[in-house]
């Protein structure tokens, strides 16, 4: 009797072990997938809201926002990858695999943030005629301070400074070069350094270098137009000579700041690859545009003068497409300049013209 | 005959013996059988309260997942109306056919001369009809003139600008969401104004 009764009970228990494990391993399963899929599903949606909010951003010119947003990893990502449908390029929300394609848009980003505020800042890019928007994204755990040395990068360094402080989230900085060491640390998780000049050594305060990421954009050119290099942390630090990094080039403040906002030099190339497929496409319709309104003035008596104000636009011949050359020379960056400041002056002359004949304006 | 006598009570006995000992194996056997049907019942009970536990976690869980499609339904029905209203921004502010005055750009107004370009250079290249199918995907844009004071400058039907619709089959289409903005038309040639409207047509 007592060998059946021990049998017995162990028998319950292993009953019970059993079936007690597949319980639990049933509710693991499902509590797992739940997460799984919520986790998706809070990515969707924040992918979904940030989506929105880029569009509102970029429809609205010179705007800037701070906005809470889910404290998720935001991973952007631009390759200079180009083809004709557009660029390698995405944002994704953590490691849920959730991204969404951002081929035609100009979005200038640090790259990975992890955030509960998002800083969204808007300035378009005119040739006179609006060609696109730029969106500058940030956090408000970056700060960028700008160093001059001398009176004349002051000057331009001053200028940058308050073109940056129109964007009332951020935290900007001028400063000068004596003056880097007393930076302080006020808790930022990372810092951009703007030098207005070839730098040697970054001489900043421990405090800063012992704790704090940063990276640093150096601008030796002292104007809305000129070269760049943005170099990282590892560079600085590891030393770096100035003939064997890439340089980047700029034409307009916007694309200035573009470079401030950049994670590399690539991830500008690529939205400056972007840029300039709008500014073909725009250039196209303003082409056509122009075409149109010449041929309908003809046909009215009363507006037959107009015919021959567009023709200077009309005959804008540019051999090829506009590129963003992508490996900097002299020869290259002259020749778009050139090229940019062709189309630009050409469409102000038509504009005015057209203004002073009582013709409808070309932008 | 005492011998006998005793011979015969012995085998007497012996028998109500091996009946009692028989008994005594038809009882345990009893007993066993008995012990055995209850432990079987007793295995039978846990299966059966398992049985239902389970059945009601289906049930529950099949209730769970009626509700979270019925969530999703409408978590797609917002993302649908999410869609048509960045689509219906991204038209109003397109620069490519916004109104502007020396590069300022003037709101909810098209320019006439910049759709008809519009039209032209779009239906010509085949990249840029690429770029605005995966600007605005799976829709149909048209611009229609509701009032002019001089004369219609768009046919009654309006002017397609934009049409991706994936199916062309309307019978295969699914749930359609129509969006309609009002805007000024702006004709630089004659230089006057007339009220239209951007129809969106997004499908889901």
């Amino acid at each position: 009797m007592k060998k059946r009764g021990v049998v017995e009970v162990q028998f319950n228990w292993i009953f019970i072990f059993i079936v007690g494990t597949i319980i639990l391993m049933f509710f693991i399963f499902v509590g797992k997938s739940y997460l799984e899929s919520s986790n998706v599903k809070l990515a969707s949606k924040v992918r979904t809201d940030l989506d929105s909010i880029m569009k509102g951003a970029t429809s609205s010119t010179k705007s800037a926002s701070k906005l809470e947003i889910p404290r998720l990893k935001l991973s952007f990502t631009c390759y200079a990858e180009c083809s004709d449908d557009g660029c390698s390029s995405d944002f994704s929300i953590g490691d849920t695999g959730v991204n969404k394609e951002t081929k035609h848009e100009t979005i200038f980003s640090i790259g990975e943030m992890k955030t509960d505020f998002l800083i969204t800042w808007t300035l378009d890019w005119s040739m006179p005629f609006k060609v696109t928007n730029f969106l500058y994204l940030t956090n408000p755990s970056v700060r960028y301070i700008l160093v001059y040395q001398d009176d004349t990068e002051k000057v331009f360094a001053e200028k940058v400074y308050h073109l940056m402080l129109d964007n009332d989230f951020l935290t900007v900085d001028l400063v000068s070069e004596q003056e880097m060491q007393d930076i302080e640390n006020w808790g930022h998780k990372f810092v951009r350094f703007v030098f207005f000049y070839p730098f040697d050594v970054v001489d900043v305060s421990e405090d800063i270098t012992n704790e704090i990421d940063f990276d640093v954009v150096i601008l030796p050119d002292k104007f809305f137009t000129g070269k760049a290099i943005l170099r990282g942390y590892d560079d600085v630090y590891g030393g770096f000579q100035y003939d064997d990094v890439p340089v980047l080039s700029y034409y307009t403040k916007e694309m200035l700041i573009g470079i401030i906002f950049s994670k590399d030099a690539e991830f500008y190339q690529c939205n400056m690859i972007k840029s300039f497929n709008s500014l073909n496409r725009i250039l196209d319709l303003y082409s056509a545009r122009a075409y149109y309104l010449a041929e309908m003035s003809a046909q009215n008596p009363n507006t037959a003068h107009c015919a021959s104000v567009y023709a200077q636009f009309i005959d804008l011949s540019l051999s090829n497409k506009l590129e963003y050359p992508l490996e900097f020379t002299d020869e290259a960056f002259f020749s778009l300049k050139n090229k940019l400041g062709l189309i630009s002056e050409t469409a102000k002359s038509v504009n005015k013209k057209a203004i002073v004949n009582s013709c409808p304006r070309l932008y | 005959m005492s011998k006998i006598i005793l011979n015969l009570n012995n085998v007497l006995n012996s028998k109500r013996i091996i009946k009692m000992k028989q008994k005594n194996i038809y009882f345990k056997n009893q007993i066993k059988k008995r012990h055995n049907r209850k432990s079987q019942l007793k295995i039978g009970e846990s299966i059966l309260v398992l049985m239902i536990f389970f059945i009601l976690l289906v049930l529950g869980l099949i209730f769970y997942a009626k509700i979270q499609v019925h969530l999703n339904e409408e978590e797609k029905d917002k993302y649908q109306a999410k869609r048509i209203i960045d689509m219906a921004l991204a038209v109003k502010f397109l620069p490519e056919l916004q109104c502007s005055t020396q590069a300022t750009e003037e709101f909810d107004c098209i320019d006439l001369a910049k759709l008809e370009s519009f039209e032209k250079v779009v239906g010509e290249n085949l990249l840029y009809q690429r770029y605005y199918a995966q600007l605005f995907p799976n829709a149909k844009i048209i611009i229609n003139q509701s009032f002019s004071p001089r004369g219609e400058a768009l046919s009654e039907s309006g002017k397609i600008l934009i049409d991706n619709v994936y199916e062309l089959d309307p019978t295969k289409r699914a749930s359609l969401t129509i969006l309609s903005l009002p805007v000024t038309l702006y004709d630089p040639i004659m230089d006057i104004n007339s009220f239209g409207f951007i129809t969106l047509e997004a499908y889901s």
